[in-house]
């Protein structure tokens, strides 16, 4: 398709935990990206599975985009994590087919978590936003959609009209 | 006067077949439903309008009268329509409506603008020959008239389809066409009649010229200005920028969608252009470093050359020996004028403009480098030759050993899809080059880039990155990720590829439209 359907959605915060880390290796171009992944693909399993790891790599792949990578990664992390629901969260949002789970997480996230930092909230209220203003414009666009069905058969009767109109009308 | 009458309806009613979807092509596009829509309800309403006109014939006293006021009214009617399609449409059609929603709000408002818009003229029109029959036959016979009349009004429906495709739209313009019939119909009406005064009715048409045409605004993006607006005889175009610089040309409805895109000043186009700088690497892995210093590459689909920074870009050191073909020569005419290639692009590429992809690529050399598909017929239909297994064993046969065919594939499916298009491209390309196909997913959308290599494998990972030159955007890297990523054929069984005789990719990708839609 010749369309850029580009899902833009306002982006998180780094998260706290993150922080701690050097988040300043988020990588700018492919070939770092790449160097990155190989890099972490080769540590110990026993590093792979450390929960830091696995959020900063979360966080590289959302950062540059790879859906599937971020959903392998939190995978790892029960929807009990607030970053993993987090992330979710964002992945949800490239595609309209998941914005009603993004939009279910962020509820959820919002009542397990909302003690946490505030810019960790605010971020997850700004994504909620966002799929709530998503939603509501597919039922918008729905509900117009809906409006014109009679439409078609108006026209129909319409053209009956016409058409009788021009047997009695016409010499 | 009878013969001018049915040339003149015969010529109006295919007149309005054909513009009619033109006239429709901004507000609701072009599919293959809207196409179909157009053209069945045009035909049922001549069968409905002959057979009335039949009716009326037996019981007219004044069969000539009944005609005339059949052909003013036709005029009245389309001037009407030609007048109250925008007003409608806008009333229709959401703001910002992008084109994963628009499936339902277009297929309803496509037919209900073309039953309130054309049926009527062109049932009116179609009234015409009964009557005109009547007439003729109080001179000639029965039998002699139907066929005056009908031969006359075949010829004239000829007319209409030659002088549409051919010199309408690319020279005078779609409404333009369409007032100038209603303005030929309202004269005719009004002197058959015998109502000379009445032709004056034909100022109202004309008046219609005085408005500007709505139609470069439809289903404009937030935030865009028009720039430019053409029509040819394949589709409604127009150049749209917004207020970064960026330019897109944009084809029939628009809404968020582009058929090229121009960044002034910059190399990467953005999307899943930029995956296509991969393309000169996959191609170039494995062979021998030192035996070419260009790589010939045919780009199917050129439209503004978007294609072109990306490859170049992946092919460094080398340049290109590039061949773009673009069906639509309107399409190559907007791009020099709004989005020009710089210079070093512009020494690199030969564009063949108004040739079919698939007819030209026959006088190919059997050397190519890469090959790369970005074809649409419309805004997610990619045209049917150009996805069939024959298709790809066609490629593949002017391929070089490691030579390169890239597609760039829109789906409205989701990643985990099951089987839906992709699948059955990919099966097609299959049985030509194995296992020797990878996909990646370009990130945030719902497009897929699929390269197929002839007999030659591609890199690991690994080797990807050692490949690589740097300041790649880092989308590219995340479409190679693994999870992003899909190697080898089609693991499914019962998948079943496109071919020339039976090719329902038309249907499927309509049908996942429409699945996709609120």
């Amino acid at each position: 398709m010749k369309s850029l359907l580009l899902f833009l959605c306002a982006f998180f915060a780094v998260p706290s935990v993150v922080l701690a880390q050097d988040s300043s290796a988020v990588p700018v171009d492919a070939k770092q990206l790449l160097q990155l992944h190989l890099e972490w693909e080769a540590l110990p399993a026993s590093r792979r599975a450390d929960e830091l790891v696995i959020l900063e790599r979360a966080f590289v792949y959302l950062r540059s985009g790879a859906e599937g990578e971020v959903r392998k990664e939190i995978i790892n992390l029960t929807e009990e994590h607030p970053d993993a629901l987090r992330f979710a969260m964002q992945a949800d949002c490239w595609n309209p087919t998941n914005f009603a789970a993004g939009r279910d997480r962020s509820d959820v996230w919002l009542k397990r978590f909302s003690g946490r930092v505030d810019t960790e909230t605010r971020s997850v209220k700004s994504v909620q936003a966002y799929l709530g203003t998503a939603e509501t414009r597919r039922q918008y666009v729905h509900d117009r959609a809906a409006s014109t069905s009679w439409y078609p058969l108006g026209s129909v009767l319409l053209l009956l009209l016409l058409a009788t109109g021009a047997v009695r009308l016409l010499p | 006067m009878t013969l001018l009458a049915a040339g003149l309806a015969g010529f109006a009613v295919l007149a309005v077949e054909i513009l009619g979807v033109h006239l429709l092509a901004p507000w609701f596009g072009t599919s293959a439903l809207v196409w179909s829509q157009q053209i069945g309800l045009v035909l049922a309403s001549i069968a409905f309008g002959g057979w009335l006109g039949g009716r009326l014939a037996n019981r007219s006293a004044a069969p000539m009268k009944a005609a005339a006021i059949c052909l003013f009214v036709g005029g009245v009617l389309l001037s009407s329509g030609i007048f109250l399609l925008e007003p409608f449409a806008e009333t229709l059609l959401p703001e910002g409506l992008t084109l994963d929603e628009a499936a339902g709000v277009f297929q309803r408002g496509a037919f209900t603008a073309a039953m309130l818009f054309f049926v009527p003229p062109v049932f009116m029109l179609s009234m015409l020959s009964p009557l005109l029959v009547q007439i003729r036959s109080a001179e000639r016979g029965p039998g002699r008239a139907a066929g005056d009349i009908s031969a006359v009004g075949t010829l004239g429906s000829l007319a209409g389809v030659l002088f549409s495709t051919f010199y309408a739209i690319p020279s005078l313009g779609v409404r333009l066409t369409l007032v100038l019939t209603c303005v030929a119909l309202l004269v005719a009406g009004a002197l058959l009649w015998g109502r000379k005064g009445l032709s004056a009715a034909a100022i109202l048409p004309l008046a219609l010229l005085m408005i500007p045409d709505p139609a470069s605004g439809a289903n404009l993006p937030v935030g865009a200005e028009v720039k430019a607006v053409a029509d040819s005889s394949y589709q409604h175009l127009r150049v749209i920028e917004f207020e970064d610089g960026e330019r897109w040309l944009q084809m029939n409805e628009g809404l968020d969608s582009f058929q090229s895109v121009w960044r002034p000043g910059q190399v990467w186009p953005g999307g899943y252009y930029d995956l296509f700088a991969l393309a000169p690497i996959y191609a170039r892995y494995q062979l021998p470093k030192d035996d070419v210093s260009l790589l010939k590459t045919w780009i199917l689909g050129f439209g503004a050359g978007s294609t072109m920074q990306p490859l170049m870009f992946g092919a460094a050191p080398l340049a290109l020996d590039a061949v773009g073909v673009e069906l639509d020569p309107a399409v190559v005419e907007l791009g020099n004028a709004w989005m020009p290639l710089s210079a070093e692009a512009a020494a690199q590429v030969e564009v063949v403009a108004g040739a079919d992809a698939r007819s030209l690529l026959q006088v190919a050399g059997d050397d190519l480098d890469i090959v790369l598909l970005d074809a649409y017929a419309r805004q997610f239909e990619i045209p049917l030759h150009l996805a069939t297994q024959e298709f790809f064993a066609e490629v593949y046969e002017h391929l070089r050993p490691g030579g390169l065919l890239v597609l760039n594939l829109g789906t409205t499916a989701s990643i985990d899809a099951e089987i839906g298009f992709v699948d059955r491209i990919r099966k097609g390309l299959e049985l030509s080059f194995g296992d020797n196909i990878r996909m990646h997913r370009v990130p945030r959308s719902r497009n897929w880039v699929v390269f197929a290599r002839r007999d030659f494998p591609f890199p690991s990972l690994h080797k990807l990155v050692d490949l690589l030159p740097s300041h790649v955007p880092v989308e590219v890297g995340s479409a190679c990720l693994p999870g992003q990523t899909r190697e080898g054929g089609v693991a499914k069984l019962g998948v079943m590829p496109f071919s020339d005789d039976l090719n329902p990719l038309l249907m499927q990708q309509t049908i996942e439209w429409w699945q996709e839609a609120p």
